[in-house]
């Protein structure tokens, strides 16, 4: 069950069915329910992500229906209600669907809710449905029927049988009057609409009356969904009237597309990180040009500048009818400062830059450093591109000096050296042999057994050499399991 | 020219003392010196101050006082195990422009000329260049690397740049002049060994060869390299004369210094043992 935090005490939110069956109900304080079994598997309540869920779900359910809408769960705390007489649950969260001209589609209404109710079942929910011609009708009957039936479909002018057998609570008039109406012996809806129903406005107030009205259908100002909107999706669209072939249109065509959807995305506070322009010829074909930025961008001529040298791959054939733009993956960005001085221009323009390559030559091409805390020394730093890059903490600099060109693979030396352990004399490394005047090491690197990738790598025990002309190489011998050990020149130093 | 060409018998006399000495001349030859200068701007950068090399010997003999930034340098090794001075040297050289200013160090790296290798950041972290300043290109072949050098200084937003490239052309090297002396930025070409040496517009040419270490204290007494020292042969400088000095580079500075003259270690040895 869950828990949540209401008037400084834990109280439970919700619970499965098990703990209903046992006698738990919302409201209950968690020290009492601990009391009654101490064994109980608590969570704590998350309402902003049931909300997100909630409205995913709802989204989700705009496979039946264009107009979907979330509703918050029930507006009566269950808390402030247990002390008076207990009412049915009716909590938990909604999902409104406006399903006009739409259950055809799913092979009439029983089928479309049997469809939707076991979908939600393979989801992972227990959903209950009902299908009325009211909105009201509809919450009464999806909240308050008996737990076995899955779905309940109300058949037009129906609404008034289907509501009688309903407690009052079903009609949303909050927990006070229903609580009054319980009190005078009014315990179901069917009881209540014998009333005559001007005693009811003048005994009520006109809430019970006007939810009475509505959920019956008389009520002609209906309460509306208001459904979620799709997203306009960030894209432009050009048509022309006579084909166009010349680069020099389409670049025309492509900053005018550039200008509107800048536009949009400025609206959305959204900026663009890849963009796609594609090219539909008459007979059918389409041409389109992707394009990448390091950061989201929405400056029309500096993305026209990517596009610029791309533009001439575009195969014309007949002519091209209409071009589309769109931005397939935006991100959110802040109003861009101006004025902030050099800086920030000279790191837009760096920016710029490593768009230009990136896009021209290719996204893997452009790198940086990364630096990892490793032994082994193509792992500890490397070039990764720049999508990929951010710097961690690691220190750049390892105590022993590093040779600043690092041969990638090792290339094998011959070398003649004092066996088992000692230092190399003399190696010939691409058919130059050199002799040994000064050396440092060896020092050992192991290979990092914590890590699970099983590599061949041995244990390295790596020599600073210098030799008779000056020139200092990283050489290492490694322990692979062959006799006599081979030897590697890992890298150059400066 | 509005003047009209003077009839023959019109024409100075042999004695002609010159522009210096006549009324309009000495403007005359400011003018011209103007000229002149307006014409080479494209090959030198006008108002930039000079970035000191960190040896004061060198320095002085520079002709700016230091090495220019805005204008085109090369580095080649003199051997081919000598890359890894050469990538050396030019990491100090660029460190030293990347000090005076805050943009980043693009670096075009080119498997097929370098053929030792790629660059490691920690390695030249310890020569200066801090790994968030460094973005590096991976490309394939030379025409890409100039083109990238080009738009890098069309930006202006690197503070240098060094790019690998085998084969640079007289033409090209005066191309990259012109826009690095308009950007400001600072293309160095770093060139294998073997290239062609053909005639190039940069403003200075080095050739770089490992030089034996010089080890110091502990390291001497345990045979261990010391620290890296460079044979540095500067065989052409615009506008100023070449020279070849050998340098060490210093970590407990992070400078350059002029190399103590090397001991002769066989006669220190057969000393030692005799």
């Amino acid at each position: 069950m869950l828990a949540a935090e209401q008037r400084a005490r834990l109280q439970i939110t919700a619970v499965n069915r098990a703990a209903e069956r046992a006698g738990f109900r919302p409201g209950m304080t968690l020290a009492d329910a601990r009391a009654i079994l101490p064994g109980l598997a608590v969570r704590p309540a998350d309402p902003a992500g049931d909300a997100k869920a909630l409205a995913r779900l709802a989204r989700w359910c705009g496979r039946y229906s264009p107009l979907t809408s979330a509703e918050e769960t029930s507006d009566s705390y269950p808390g402030e209600a247990l002390d008076a007489p207990r009412i049915e649950a009716g909590g938990g969260a909604g999902i409104w669907l406006d399903s006009t001209g739409c259950d055809h589609l799913f092979g009439g209404e029983e089928a479309m809710l049997t469809d939707m109710t076991e979908r939600l079942g393979e989801l992972g929910f227990s959903a209950r449905a009902a299908l009325a011609g009211t909105p009201g009708c509809a919450w009464a009957v999806a909240r308050y029927t008996p737990d076995r039936v899955s779905w309940v479909v109300v058949p037009p002018a129906g609404e008034r049988d289907a509501l009688s057998p309903l407690p009052v609570t079903a009609l949303g008039i909050g927990p006070a009057m229903a609580a009054e109406l319980h009190g005078l012996g009014l315990k179901r809806i069917g009881d209540v609409l014998a009333l005559p129903r001007a005693s009811l406005a003048a005994r009520f107030g006109e809430t019970l009356r006007a939810r009475l009205d509505a959920a019956l259908g008389k009520n002609a100002a209906a309460e509306p969904v208001s459904p979620f909107l799709p997203e306009a999706p960030l894209a432009a669209r050009l048509a022309f009237a006579e084909p166009i072939g010349t680069v020099d249109d389409i670049a025309a065509a492509t900053q005018h597309l550039l200008k509107t959807l800048c536009q949009r995305l400025e609206r959305a506070g959204q900026g663009a990180r890849q963009l796609a322009l594609t090219a539909f010829r008459p007979d059918g074909s389409t041409a389109r040009l992707v394009i990448g930025t390091g950061r989201a961008n929405r400056d029309p001529d500096r993305l026209f500048l990517l596009f610029a040298e791309r533009l001439a791959e575009i195969d014309t054939g007949f002519g091209i009818d209409e071009i589309t733009l769109a931005a397939i993956h935006h991100e959110s960005t802040s109003p861009a400062q101006t004025g902030l001085g050099s800086e920030r221009a000279r790191a837009e323009s760096l920016d710029a830059l490593i768009d230009l390559l990136a896009n021209r030559l290719g996204p893997q091409t452009v790198r940086r450093p990364a630096l990892r805390e490793s032994h082994l020394p193509e792992r500890a730093a490397g070039l990764v591109p720049s999508s990929e890059a951010s710097l961690s903490s690691a220190d750049a600099r390892s105590p022993n000096p590093r040779p600043v060109r690092l041969l990638r693979p090792p290339e094998p030396v011959e070398t003649v050296s004092e066996e088992p352990d000692g230092p190399p004399h003399l190696f010939r490394w691409r058919r130059v042999l050199h002799r040994v005047i000064l050396c440092e090491g060896p020092e050992r690197i192991a290979p990092e057994w914590w890590r699970e990738e099983k590599t061949e790598a041995g244990i390295r025990d790596y020599f600073r050499v210098e030799d008779d002309g000056g020139g200092r190489f990283w050489l290492y011998r490694e322990d692979c399991g062959e006799v006599p050990r081979p030897w590697f020149l890992h890298g150059l130093f400066g | 020219m509005t003047r009209d060409i003077p009839s023959p018998e019109r024409l100075p006399s042999p004695s002609f003392q010159g522009p210096k000495n006549t009324p309009g001349g000495k403007d005359r030859l400011a003018a011209l010196r103007r000229r002149v200068g307006r014409i080479e701007q494209g090959f030198r950068p006008q108002g930039t101050r000079a970035v000191p090399l960190g040896v004061q010997e060198i320095d002085a003999r520079l002709p700016a006082g230091g090495l220019l930034p805005g204008a085109l340098y090369e580095i080649a090794p003199a051997a081919p195990r000598d890359a890894g001075a050469a990538t050396a040297f030019c990491a100090t050289l660029a460190a030293r422009f990347l000090k005076e200013s805050d943009g980043a160090l693009l670096w075009c790296l080119n498997p097929a000329v370098a053929d030792a290798g790629e660059i490691y950041p920690p390695a030249l972290a310890r020569f200066g260049i801090a790994p968030d300043r460094l973005v590096a290109l991976c490309a394939r072949d030379d025409a890409t690397v100039l083109q990238a050098i080009e738009d890098a200084l069309a930006s202006g937003a690197p503070a240098a740049i060094v790019g690998e490239a085998r084969d640079v052309s007289l033409t090209a090297s005066r191309r990259l002049q012109l826009a690095a002396g308009k950007s400001g930025v600072t293309p160095i070409l770093l060139r294998p060994y073997g290239a062609e040496q053909t005639s190039s517009a940069a403003l200075m040419r080095w050739r770089v060869e490992s030089a034996p270490s010089r080890p110091r204290g502990w390291a001497a007494m345990l045979d261990e390299p010391g620290f890296p020292c460079w044979q540095a042969n500067l065989f052409r400088s615009r506008g100023g004369a070449p020279g070849n000095w050998t340098m060490e580079w210093r970590d407990e500075t992070g400078d350059l210094a002029l190399a103590a003259p090397l001991r002769d270690r066989q006669a220190e040895t057969a000393a030692s043992t005799a």
